[in-house]
Formats: C-alpha cells, structure tokens, sequence
C-alpha cells in the first residue's frame, strides 16, 4: 500500500508542476492583457510579480513533495509539518472558492461550471491527501 | 568561523515573519480598494487571493524554518532542496525588486523612503542565510 501512496503524492506534485504552467498563463488565457493596463503601473507589477511568485511557490511544493513521498509512511517530523503546511493552504484555497469566489462568475455558464467543480476537486482533494500525509495512518 | 546553522536558519524564519508588516501595509499604501474597482470581479479576486496566498506562504517558510530549524540542517535532501528553493526565491525576489517594480514615486514619506532599504537588506540576508546553509550542509 505504501508504495501505491508515494505513487500518489509523486502524481500530485506532476500536478502542481501543471498548474505552475496554466497559473503563468492566466492572463492570456483570460484575455487579461487590456483590462490590467487600465489600473496604475505598480499595481500591474505587482499583480504579475503575485503571479510568478505562488506559481513559483506551487513549484516548490511540488519539488517537496516529490522528494518527500518515500517518507509519507510512516511519516517523519518534517514530512508531517511540511504536509500539514501544505494542507492548510490547498484547504484554505478550496474554501475560497466557495466563499470568496462569487458564484455569479460560473453559475449558468456550462464551461465556467465545469471548471469549477474540477477545481474545487482538485483543491479538496489535495488538502485531504496533504492532511493524510500529516496525520498518515496505515490503510 | 564556524557559524550555527540551526540559529541562522531561524534567523531567516524571523525575517520571513518581520515581513508581516510590510506585506499587510502594501495593499493600503497602494490603494487596492479604490484603484482595483474598474476591474472585472473575478480579476479584483483573484488579485486579492494572490497576495493573500503569498503573504501565508511567506508566514508558512518562517514557521517551517523556526519551527524545523534542526532538520533543515540535518542534510537531508529535503532540507537541502528546501533551503536551495528558499534562496532561489528570494534570488528573484531581489531581482524583479530592481527590474520589474518602478517604487520611485510610491516613496513619497520619510518612513517609506528609510524603512525601504531595510526591505531589501531583508530579502538579501535571506538569499544569503539559506543559500549558504544549503551549501554548508552539503559538506561544500
């Protein structure tokens, strides 16, 4: 069973590796090129700066999980705080998308709906599997 | 000289913590509230989450390395892969701070012209600390 749970967090950290690239690509994907150049320049930097720098921080979960995975079970003192760290900020991103996201920005819109159910599954499980690796247990 | 590794990683664990203030002051000195309305909802949002989640992810790197300061220099791989990102970071951190960011006309008060060189003596010992505890513990 072990091994079937780092192949898992191996797949999970590939998937962080993903949204690096799809986060570095929000603007032109959302076409948001035109409407960032209305707000003052700093502000601007600032939001691109934002973006590379969680794109960048995904990139290291993604690295730590990668070498962590051997030891998810049964779990050293770093692997359970780093995981639990990790938890808490794909928990605390699945919330908000509930919460902070309004839902007049997909509800009705078959795609927009789509993606986000996808990605509020994504994000849930994430966290719970991050909280298994902080709280690992034998299956 | 033979410096302690574990105190200069939770040296860096406070600085990424002293970042608080700053990073909590940026979106009143830039005015988000009043200079993100003309934007789509969703963007104005995913504004705020961006610098939310940075603001916790630096907090989480200060907690980790105060926290776990006697295995980040342990020698482990992780340790040394978490201390080698950590640098990188602030590596580009340092870097976007003089090529991306045009701050000149944002420092327009005492305490924003005097504390700000202290901002960027913050993120350069951090490069330093965790670079070259990354390399220490590496036996280089």
């Amino acid at each position: 069973m072990n091994e079937y749970i780092e192949v898992i967090f191996r797949l999970v950290a590939v998937f962080q590796f993903i949204l690096v690239i799809l986060n570095l690509f929000l603007v032109p994907l959302f076409g948001w090129k035109q409407t960032l150049n209305t707000v003052p320049l700093l502000l601007k930097q600032v939001f691109y700066v934002h973006c590379w720098f969680l794109s960048f921080a995904l990139f290291i979960f993604g690295v730590l999980t990668w070498c962590l995975s051997g030891q998810i079970i049964p779990g050293t003192e770093i692997s359970r705080l780093i995981c639990g760290l990790i938890a808490g900020f794909w928990t605390l991103r699945f919330i908000l998308q509930f919460t902070y996201y309004s839902r007049l920005l997909w509800v009705g819109i078959p795609d927009r709906t789509l993606v986000h159910y996808m990605i509020s599954f994504a994000y849930g499980g994430m966290a719970c599997l991050y909280w298994y690796g902080a709280f690992p247990f034998d299956l | 000289m033979n410096i302690p590794l574990e105190q200069l990683i939770r040296l860096g664990g406070l600085l990424h913590l002293a970042l608080i203030i700053p990073i909590s002051l940026v979106p009143f000195v830039l005015d988000w509230k009043k200079e993100l309305s003309p934007l789509p909802l969703m963007l104005r949002r995913l504004f705020w989450t961006y610098g939310g989640f940075i603001a916790g992810i630096i907090v989480a790197f200060g907690l980790i390395s105060i926290g776990l300061a006697t295995h980040l220099v342990d020698g482990h791989p992780v340790s040394r892969a978490f201390c080698g990102l950590i640098a990188v970071f602030w590596t580009a951190r340092l870097i976007v701070e003089f090529t991306a960011f045009e701050v000149g006309s944002y420092l327009n008060t005492p305490f924003k012209k005097y504390s700000y060189p202290f901002l960027l003596l913050n993120f350069a010992a951090m490069v330093v600390i965790y670079a070259y505890v990354g390399i220490k513990q590496g036996g280089i």
